[in-house]
C-alpha cells in the first residue's frame, strides 16, 4: 500500500499529466458523440425503418472487440490520439442514439398532439417540450457512454494515445505493481466521478414533474 | 362564425365525411354527438387544421382557414383533448402560460391572467400554481387543460371528449363549470362526445352524426321531441321524455278530440309551454278533468283532457322489456 503512494507522489506530475489526458481524451469523444447522436436521435425518430437500421449498424460497431477496433482504426488514421478518439467516439454512440430514441419513443403521443393543436412550432416542440421531457433518457446514454469511453481509453496506449492506460501496460512489461495499480485505481475513480457527476446534472436538469 | 361547405374527408377507400355543410354560430355551444367513428372528431379537427379536407372549403369569420397560417390559427383555437395532454415537465402555472409566453406577453399580464384562469376552473393560484400534473387528479388536470385553451382569449374552444374518462361526478362538475364559463365569456364552443346525455345537458344546439354525416341538427328539446328518425330515436334513447317529464310540455297534451270547445271558459287554463308537472298541478287544484291551452297571445289552441294526458303517458311509457 504505501509503496503505491509513494509511486503516486514521486510521479505526481506525471499522473496528473495521464490523469488529464485520459479525461480529455473520454470526453472529447463523448461530446463529439453527443453532438452526432442526439440530433441523429431526433431525425430519425419518427422513421422506423431509418431508425431500426442505423441502430442495426450501432449495434454491430458496439460488438466490435475494442483491440480490434483499435487494430482498424489505425492503419486508416495512424496512430495516436485522433484515431483513439475515433474509435472512442465510434463506441459512445449506441448509447446515446438508443437512449435519445427511447426517450422521444417514451413521449406520449396525447402531449405531442396537444402541443401541435395549441400552435407551437416544429422548433417550439421540439425545445420546449421533446427535449424537456426526454432529458433524462438523453442524460442517462450520455452516462453509460462516459463511464464506457474511460474504461476504454485505458487501452488507446496500444496505439500510442497516451491516457492512464501507459501506467498499466508499462507498469506490467516492467513487472511494476505500484504503477500498475495506480493506472487501474485512478481510471476507476475518474469513471465513478464522472457518472456521479453527471448524475448530478441529469438531476438539475430533469424537471420535479418528471422524477 | 365556422361554416363547412361541402367538406369530405377519407381515409383511403373509406369516406369518413361526405359533402358536410354545417355552419356554427357565433357563442353557441355545439355539440357533435355520435358512435365511434362517425367522423365527430375528424370534423373539429378540421376547424383547426390538425386534418385537412380532401373537398370543400372552411370558414372561420368568411375567411378561407387553408389561407391562414396554420400556427397562428391555432394559438386563436382553444383544443382540449380527451387525454388532456399536459406536459408533465411543466407546473400548472407553465402549463396555462405557456402560450402567453411563447406570444411574448408581458410578465405582469402573464401572472395575472394565469390567476384569473385558476380562479375561473377554482383551483386557487396559491395553492396549485407550482404543483405539476402527477400530483392532481383526473379532473383537476382536465380543469388545467380548459384554463389552457382558454388562456390565450380564444373565440373557439375546440373540445374533443374532453370529460370521457372521468367519473360521473367529476364529469358533471365540469360540464356545470363549462357552462358556467360559456354562459361568462360567450366563447364559441364546438364540443365532441359519444355521451347523448352529455350532449342534452350542455348542447345550444345538438348534432346528431352517423357514418360521417350529420342526421338532426337542432336544440336538444327539438331532436328529443322529433327525432328525425328511428336511429336518432334510438340513439337519444326512446323513453328520454318518459325520463325528463319537465320536457313534455302543455302543447305537447292537446287532446285530438274532445266535449269541450273553447266556448267551456270555465275550465281552467294553462299556458303552451306549461309543463306537465305544472298542467297536473292546476287540473288537480281545480279538480277538474279537463283544462284549455293558450298561447302567448292569449289564442286559444286547443283541451287537455285527462284521457288524452293519460294516451301521452302511455304512448311515451317504456315496455317493462325496455326497461331492463
Amino acid at each position: 500500500m504505501k509503496t503505491i503512494f509513494d509511486f503516486i507522489y514521486l510521479n505526481r506530475y506525471k499522473v496528473l499529466e495521464k490523469t488529464v489526458e485520459h479525461v480529455s481524451m473520454s470526453l472529447l469523444a463523448v461530446c463529439i458523440a453527443c453532438l452526432i447522436g442526439i440530433p441523429l436521435g431526433f431525425m430519425i425518430a419518427n422513421r422506423k425503418q431509418v431508425s431500426r437500421a442505423v441502430i442495426g449498424v450501432a449495434n454491430i460497431i458496439q460488438t466490435i472487440p475494442t483491440l480490434a477496433m483499435f487494430a482498424f482504426v489505425m492503419p486508416v488514421l495512424g496512430i495516436g490520439k485522433n484515431p483513439a478518439v475515433v474509435a472512442l467516439v465510434l463506441y459512445a454512440l449506441l448509447p446515446i442514439i438508443k437512449n435519445t430514441l427511447l426517450g422521444i419513443q417514451n413521449i406520449s403521443p396525447t402531449i405531442r398532439k396537444a402541443a401541435v393543436g395549441m400552435g407551437l412550432t416544429r422548433s417550439q416542440i421540439l425545445f420546449k417540450v421533446e427535449v424537456p421531457i426526454s432529458i433524462s433518457f438523453i442524460m442517462g446514454g450520455i452516462r453509460i457512454a462516459a463511464v464506457t469511453s474511460i474504461g476504454i481509453t485505458t487501452i488507446a496506449t496500444l496505439i500510442a494515445a497516451g491516457g492512464l492506460g501507459d501506467f498499466i501496460y508499462s507498469g506490467i512489461s516492467m513487472f511494476n505493481m505500484p504503477m500498475v495499480i495506480t493506472g487501474g485505481l485512478f481510471s476507476a475513480i475518474l469513471a465513478i466521478l464522472v457518472d456521479v457527476l453527471l448524475g448530478l446534472i441529469e438531476n438539475v436538469l430533469t424537471s420535479k414533474g418528471l422524477q | 362564425m365556422i361554416e363547412f361547405v361541402d367538406v369530405c374527408k377519407s381515409y383511403g377507400s373509406t369516406n369518413v365525411i361526405n359533402n358536410l355543410n354545417l355552419k356554427i354560430l357565433r357563442g353557441e355551444l355545439l355539440v357533435l354527438v355520435g358512435e365511434s367513428g362517425c367522423g365527430k372528431t375528424t370534423i373539429i379537427q378540421m376547424i383547426n387544421r390538425l386534418i385537412e379536407p380532401d373537398g370543400g372549403k372552411i370558414f372561420i369569420d368568411d375567411v378561407d382557414i387553408a389561407t391562414l397560417d396554420s400556427i397562428t390559427l391555432r394559438r386563436k383555437i382553444g383544443y382540449v383533448i380527451q387525454d388532456i395532454g399536459l406536459f408533465p415537465h411543466y407546473t400548472i402555472e407553465e402549463n396555462i402560460s405557456l402560450l402567453l409566453k411563447i406570444e411574448k406577453n408581458n410578465k405582469a399580464l402573464i401572472q395575472t391572467r394565469t390567476r384569473e384562469l385558476m380562479q375561473i376552473i377554482n383551483l386557487p393560484y396559491e395553492q396549485y400554481a407550482k404543483k405539476y400534473p402527477k400530483q392532481l387528479s383526473g379532473g383537476q388536470r382536465q380543469r388545467i387543460g380548459v384554463a389552457r385553451a382558454l388562456a390565450n382569449n380564444a373565440e373557439i374552444i375546440i373540445m374533443d371528449e374532453p370529460f370521457s374518462a372521468l367519473d360521473p361526478i367529476t364529469r358533471k362538475q365540469l360540464q356545470n363549470e363549462l357552462l358556467s364559463i360559456h354562459a361568462r365569456y360567450g366563447t364559441t364552443i364546438v364540443f365532441v362526445t359519444h355521451d347523448i346525455d352529455e350532449a342534452v345537458k350542455i348542447g345550444d344546439r345538438v348534432a346528431i352524426m352517423q357514418n360521417g354525416e350529420i342526421l338532426q341538427l337542432g336544440t336538444p328539446l327539438q331532436i328529443i321531441k322529433h327525432p328525425l328518425n328511428e336511429f336518432v330515436r334510438t340513439f337519444i334513447g326512446k323513453h328520454r321524455l318518459w325520463k325528463t317529464p319537465q320536457n313534455i310540455l302543455a302543447s305537447d297534451l292537446i287532446a285530438s278530440f274532445s266535449v269541450y270547445t273553447a266556448e267551456n271558459t270555465l275550465l281552467p287554463t294553462v299556458a303552451e309551454d306549461y309543463s306537465l308537472i305544472k298542467v297536473l298541478e292546476i287540473m288537480t287544484q281545480s279538480q277538474s278533468n279537463a283544462c284549455r291551452v293558450l298561447t302567448g297571445e292569449n289564442t286559444f289552441l286547443g283541451i287537455i283532457t285527462n284521457e288524452s294526458i293519460t294516451q301521452k303517458l302511455y304512448s311515451l311509457m317504456p315496455t317493462s322489456g325496455e326497461l331492463q
